[in-house]
């Protein structure tokens, strides 16, 4: 044990040291690698002795006054007036404001993004003048950094005595506040930094996510908090190959990312309530959008997923474990150091800001008009979250395929098994196609590769193909579970079996299918082959049979059984309003005439919220409530659970439903902002509504961490469910079955069940065997 | 079912899923940042995570052969899982190398390169007055292999598609001048390929003998061992041989006939058979261990499935090179 | 495998003294010496991409029915290796086949400009 204990000590430390030196990072000269802002990056000399004078800097500023400010390089020991050239340079950086050349100077500084700099002239100075105007609103602090290098020639002459390479550099940094700025501190606070916000929150968010952990830590077991007990319990954690514990592993890694991803959700949205706002840059606007994106797909729904198909699986077909648990640790541990990967360009400044789909060409170019540097680890981790879902893929098929218990044959296997085996085969045989367009995206920013690059006769929409062969089943592959969950959750509620049990399944695998055959609508304006278009706009469309197959039956259930009112009923009841409302906007895409109306308007973005957040989310919080008891042995608090519902289903409906009006009008996705005065009204609405059903998930973690000690004792079978996961004791040993169970038939358990309601009169198939 | 004996199968834990991606992670890392450092620190720790992963099955002291997980019901029953776990795997090579195939063909259906040149003979004809329908200038600027007749196409569109259009602004080649043009232009060239695909064929039939070996019930177990060892051993050579030859033909590739990965075709060369390269590689890898174990006398016909499961994936690495090999190397 | 070979298998066997897996080895070897010699024969577009399309498809079968064992193995592995063949062809089909003719690709009366001549095919 103690060896153990020096292991995950040591771990910790590491972990400690990385978050100390994260701050560092910005601040050094030649950045993070290639991943920082790039200071100058003409000479790799250290830090050094250089002196950096800023002249003229004022004590606070005046909206649009332009100030004259005079920068100096020096450094006694390295020689340069006696070289004719290169003698310095220097990088200037403001976070707000614009530059231009002082007098004289025009040759000799160049702008640069977020500042100014030397030009091949201007190399040749140690000083430099430049202008500098201030931003038309007061109540900020401009924040300033100035890099200088003093040369020494073309490395002629002496090397310095402290032994460096004849450069060196220097920092000067201040900050100037506006006027209003120095009023008092409530205006500073309106308008601190979003980015600092950001990082803020997140860490703030970690901090408490520890908190909460190590309390969970001491309720297990009170007598055992030390040292000692903590090493171990995290060792339990981290070498775990449970799938139960595995499973917990990855809710609670979703859980944290959900949150994280709405926190991205809310500044841009604070962002876009009003018109012409400056509350984000830009270049901060599209970094947040691109990981809220990412997170909530790669980090928040397809991680949830994992979590209650891992838990729920084997349980439902009566295996011990899954097939390879090793293989399923692996691929969670390789989800979560993919997130480290997304989000290390964030620490450094450089956030990637190529959105979820990330377009080429725009994604293989850096520099000033390519993507940020931060895309490159970026790309990266998506290459890792594709070997994770590649690894939890194999796993789950072959699970479901080799280890169902007797009784459990295709037919009669539950729902929600269905779907994950459904949606896995559909992500395990699309995503080698984002693997390898991600490859060759990363080799592209690495190694010089042409892929993408049209000037060597690359083929960006290529990048398009390849990202929507993928991306397409990738929607349903975030759906068709949240299908699976809604089928179990209303049948149980509606006391009876699932109504046409073979034409879910079939619609399903036809949901399969059709997807692979339809990622063209994606690129309908993309210029594309023609005769492709018009396949896929077929295709498309017959999509929405199978998905109507699946909602009359859901509608049937209901309407032959008798409906119990529980929280996780009213989520897939939700469900039901909200995903066919988003599938009938959706209706208007696959029309190639409307969507090159409607495409990257807010429509789409009403569109996809709509069966994203309606649709999975809904699916998965009722998920939530429905497994929370066989995991815990404890149900959720019903009370917090409507609240939760109610606040959470407005606040959704009125933060998605005024984008349909918006794109209609023509306003554009993924802009910072807009300049049009009539859109404030209803873009500050969804704001509101947006940080109010933020908010309102903080109930669901409140209930979530309540319940675990203080809910209600469930036992086996709180709800009533037929299928095996309801048979073993909550919440279950490990492994999971000491027996290997055999299940009986939906019909049969649920014809012993009180009969109620209208139905069940009129309908035979609740009635017979 | 099967699996009912041992109970705890697979609930040890284990540090080397997290050690492995900590790897991963790192080399990534090193690799997006130009770092060798970091790669390679990366790489040590992904090589420490394996390590730890095998390290959990290595005793050999008889755990090893409480007999593996048979599945049950359609459609694998009575299969081991892990034979039913290999073949889902390679579903997902398939994809891969399709994927790769299928972004290749792309680019050689030269569809921006034609587009390109539609324009251009059309601009000809309508503003240089060049004879002739679009269809039948595009045609008089590629041979019958589809490879670009410079001069020709020049002549026929009066002058403006000349060489700036067959080369960047920095002199690299913006038209695809494939792999096999230099390839089959010179038997020297081609040889290395050629070598390395039967050294691919007979590595595959190496495994299938070892397989055979291991399985054979007749035999002591020592001389048993040591032919599956013998058989294994030149597999492994012969992949050796298979990545030596490559780098070297890379290498000549790059250096006598600046086919270089700056280049598009290049870059679909070099990525799609490095990608095999490194499938080449990790079987190597696999089969040091599995060396390993022959060596120490670990092989009897009961646990012979292993060399089976593994030869699925080496033969599925020779299918995809029985692919590579003419669409890369010869077409 | 090996030692449960039946039929025609079992024939070749007693007939040559060597299995199954050494003829295939064997008519490998000489199929990839044909594709190699296809090549420099100077044969026609055609020609050439014909015998190494066929050359292929004897090899991949060669390898996949024999070597991977699929011959003798259940049915249901073959079915497992070949489904996502389906996949592969679609994406062939979407993603390697197709052109963006766009403009220059439609018909003349769905260009802005169009005036009432069906002739013309450029926009």
């Amino acid at each position: 044990m103690n060896k153990n204990k020096i292991r995950v000590m040591s771990l910790l430390f590491v972990i400690f040291i990385a978050l100390a030196a994260t701050p560092q990072i910005t601040s050094y000269p030649t950045g993070l690698g290639a991943n920082g802002n790039p200071g100058c990056t003409c000479h790799s000399g250290g830090a050094g002795t250089t002196t950096v004078i800023v002249d003229g800097m004022p004590d606070s500023f005046t909206a649009g006054q332009s100030y004259e400010l005079n920068i100096t390089v020096s450094n006694p020991s390295i020689a340069g007036a006696e070289i004719s050239s290169n003698m310095g340079g220097f990088r200037l950086f403001a976070s707000a404001g614009t530059f231009s050349a002082g007098d004289g100077f025009t040759d000799l500084v160049q702008e640069l993004e977020n500042g100014m700099t030397h030009t091949e002239l201007g190399n040749d100075n140690r000083s430099w003048t430049v202008i500098w105007t201030a931003p038309d609103s007061e109540g900020q602090i401009v924040e300033f950094t100035v890099h200088g290098n003093a040369v020494n020639g073309n490395a002629v002459g002496n090397s310095p005595p402290d032994g460096q390479s004849g450069d060196a550099w220097g920092t000067f940094e201040t900050s100037v506040p506006g006027a209003a700025a120095l009023g008092g501190g409530v205006a500073m606070i309106e308008q601190a930094e979003p980015f600092e916000v950001a990082i803020a929150a997140i860490t703030f968010g970690i901090a408490l996510f520890s908190l909460m952990l190590v309390y969970v830590f001491y309720r297990n077991n009170p007598e055992g908090f030390n040292l000692n007990g903590l090493t171990k319990w995290l060792k339990k954690w981290l070498t775990t190959t449970d799938h139960k514990e595995v499973g917990t592993l990855y809710f609670v890694y979703s859980f944290l990312f959900l949150l994280i991803g709405g926190i991205f959700a809310m500044l841009f949205r604070i962002q876009l309530s009003v018109a012409n706002n400056d509350f984000l840059t830009q270049d901060q606007y599209n970094s947040f959008f691109t990981l809220h994106g990412t997170t909530m797909i790669f980090l928040a729904a397809m991680p949830m997923i994992a979590a209650f198909a891992n838990w729920i699986i084997p349980l439902q077909i009566g295996a011990k474990d899954l097939a390879f648990p090793r293989v399923n640790a692996m691929g969670f541990w390789m989800l979560a150091f993919a997130s480290i990967l997304l989000y290390g360009g964030v620490l450094s400044g450089e956030g990637a800001d190529i959105t979820w789909t990330m377009y080429a060409p725009f994604s293989s170019s850096g520099g000033e008009k390519g993507a940020s540097a931060g895309t490159t680890l970026f790309v990266a981790g998506i290459v890792m979250l594709g070997i994770s879902s590649t690894l939890s893929g194999v796993n789950f098929i072959a699970t479901i395929m080799t280890m169902r218990a007797p009784g459990v044959t295709w037919m009669k296997m539950p729902l929600f098994t269905w779907s994950v085996f459904v949606a896995n085969a559909m992500l395990y045989l699309s995503l080698p196609a984002l693997i390898i367009g991600t490859v060759y995206l990363f080799l592209d920013r690495t190694i010089g590769t042409v892929f993408y690059d049209a000037a060597y006769g690359g083929d960006p929409i290529l990048w398009a193909h390849l990202f929507w062969f993928f991306g397409h089943p990738e929607v349903y592959v975030v759906i068709v579970p949240a299908f699976g969950v809604v089928s179990e959750v209303l049948a149980t509620s509606a006391k009876r079996s699932i109504f046409g049990y073979r034409s879910m399944v079939y619609a399903m695998a036809g949901i399969g299918v059709l997807g692979f055959i339809v990622w063209g609508h994606h690129m309908l304006t993309s210029g594309m082959d023609p005769t492709l278009r018009l396949v896929m706009m077929l295709t498309t469309m017959l999509v929405a049979i199978p998905t109507g197959v699946k909602i009359f039956n859901w509608l049937a259930t209901l309407w032959g059984g008798s409906l119990v009112f529980k929280t996780h009923t009213l989520w897939a009841l939700g469900f039901l309003v909200t995903f066919t409302m988003g599938g009938i906007s959706g209706m208007f895409f696959p029309v190639a005439g409307l969507d090159t109306h409607f495409h990257d308007t807010y429509f789409v973005v009403a569109h996809f919220h709509y069966v994203l957040v309606g649709g999975t989310i809904f699916g998965m919080f009722s998920a939530i409530y429905y497994w929370y008891p066989k995991a815990t042995g404890r149900k959720l608090d019903e009370k917090l659970g409507l609240l939760h519902f109610v606040i959470t289903f407005v606040a959704m409906n009125a933060t998605f439903w005024p984008m349909h009006q918006l794109g209609i009008e023509g306003m554009p996705r993924r802009y910072h902002t807009y300049n049009v005065d009539s859109w404030t009204e209803l873009n500050s609405f969804i704001t509101i509504s947006a940080l109010i059903m933020g908010s309102a998930q903080l109930i669901l973690a409140w209930n979530l961490v309540r319940s675990y000690k203080y809910g209600e004792e469930s036992g086996k079978d709180p709800w009533g469910g037929w299928s095996l996961e309801w048979t073993t004791s909550s919440p279950p040993p490990t492994p999971s079955f000491h027996e290997i169970p055999t299940q009986g038939d939906a019909n049969i358990h649920h014809s012993a069940e009180p009969k109620g309601g209208l139905f069940s009169k009129m309908w035979k198939g609740s009635d017979s065997k | 079912m099967s699996y009912d004996d041992h109970d705890d199968h697979g609930h040890h834990g284990s540090w080397a899923p997290i050690i492995a991606s900590l790897g991963t992670m790192m080399f990534l890392y090193g690799f997006s940042e130009a770092s060798m450092g970091i790669t390679a620190i990366g790489i040590a720790v992904l090589t420490w995570g394996l390590f730890t992963w095998w390290k959990g099955d290595l005793p050999f002291d008889g755990s090893e052969k409480m007999g593996e997980l048979v599945a049950f019901g359609t459609p694998f029953g009575g299969m081991k899982i892990r034979k039913a776990g290999i073949w889902l795997f390679l579903m997902s090579e398939v994809m891969i190398f399709g994927s790769f195939f299928g972004a290749y063909m792309r680019m050689r259906s030269n569809w921006n390169t034609h587009w390109t040149l539609r324009d251009k003979a059309q601009e000809a004809i309508d503003t240089l007055g060049a004879e002739g329908t679009v269809d039948s200038i595009v045609k008089k600027c590629f041979d019958d292999h589809h490879h670009v007749k410079e001069e020709a196409c020049e002549i026929a569109t009066n002058g403006l598609v000349n060489n700036s259009f067959w080369v960047a602004a920095d002199g690299v080649p913006a038209y695809h001048h494939v792999a096999a043009e230099y390839i089959t232009a010179d038997f020297m060239t081609l040889l290395p390929g050629a070598i390395n695909t039967f050294a691919l064929i007979l590595s595959s039939f190496t495994v299938v003998l070892a397989l055979k070996a291991a399985k054979n019930t007749d035999l002591e177990p020592n001389v048993r061992n040591k032919k599956v060892r013998n058989y294994l051993a030149m597999t492994l050579a012969l992949g050796t041989l298979f990545l030596i030859l490559k780098l070297w033909e890379w290498n000549h590739l790059i250096h006598d006939y600046d086919f270089t990965i700056s280049t598009l075709a290049g870059s679909f060369f070099y990525v799609t058979t490095g990608a095999h390269g490194i499938h080449v590689f990790v079987g190597l890898i696999f089969i040091t261990y599995f060396i390993y174990k022959a060596h120490i006398g670990g092989w009897d016909p009961n646990n012979a499935q292993s060399i089976e499961y593994y030869g699925l994936y080496w033969h599925f690495v020779d299918l995809a090179w029985v692919v590579i090999f003419p669409a890369f190397y010869l077409y | 495998m090996g030692e449960h070979q039946t039929g025609w298998q079992k024939w070749l066997h007693d007939k040559t003294g060597q299995d199954v897996y050494f003829w295939n080895f064997v008519i490998l070897m000489i199929f990839t010496a044909i594709e190699v010699g296809a090549v420099y024969l100077s044969l026609t577009y055609g020609a050439t991409v014909f015998a190494l399309v066929s050359v292929g498809i004897v090899k991949f079968f060669g390898i996949a029915a024999f070597f991977m064992h699929l011959w003798d193995d259940e049915r249901e592995l073959t079915y497992t290796f070949a489904f996502p063949f389906i996949f592969v062809i679609i994406l062939f089909i979407g993603i390697a086949f197709t052109s963006p003719g766009s403009v220059m690709g439609l018909p003349a009366w769905c260009s802005p400009e169009f005036i009432g001549s069906y002739s013309s095919t450029a926009p």
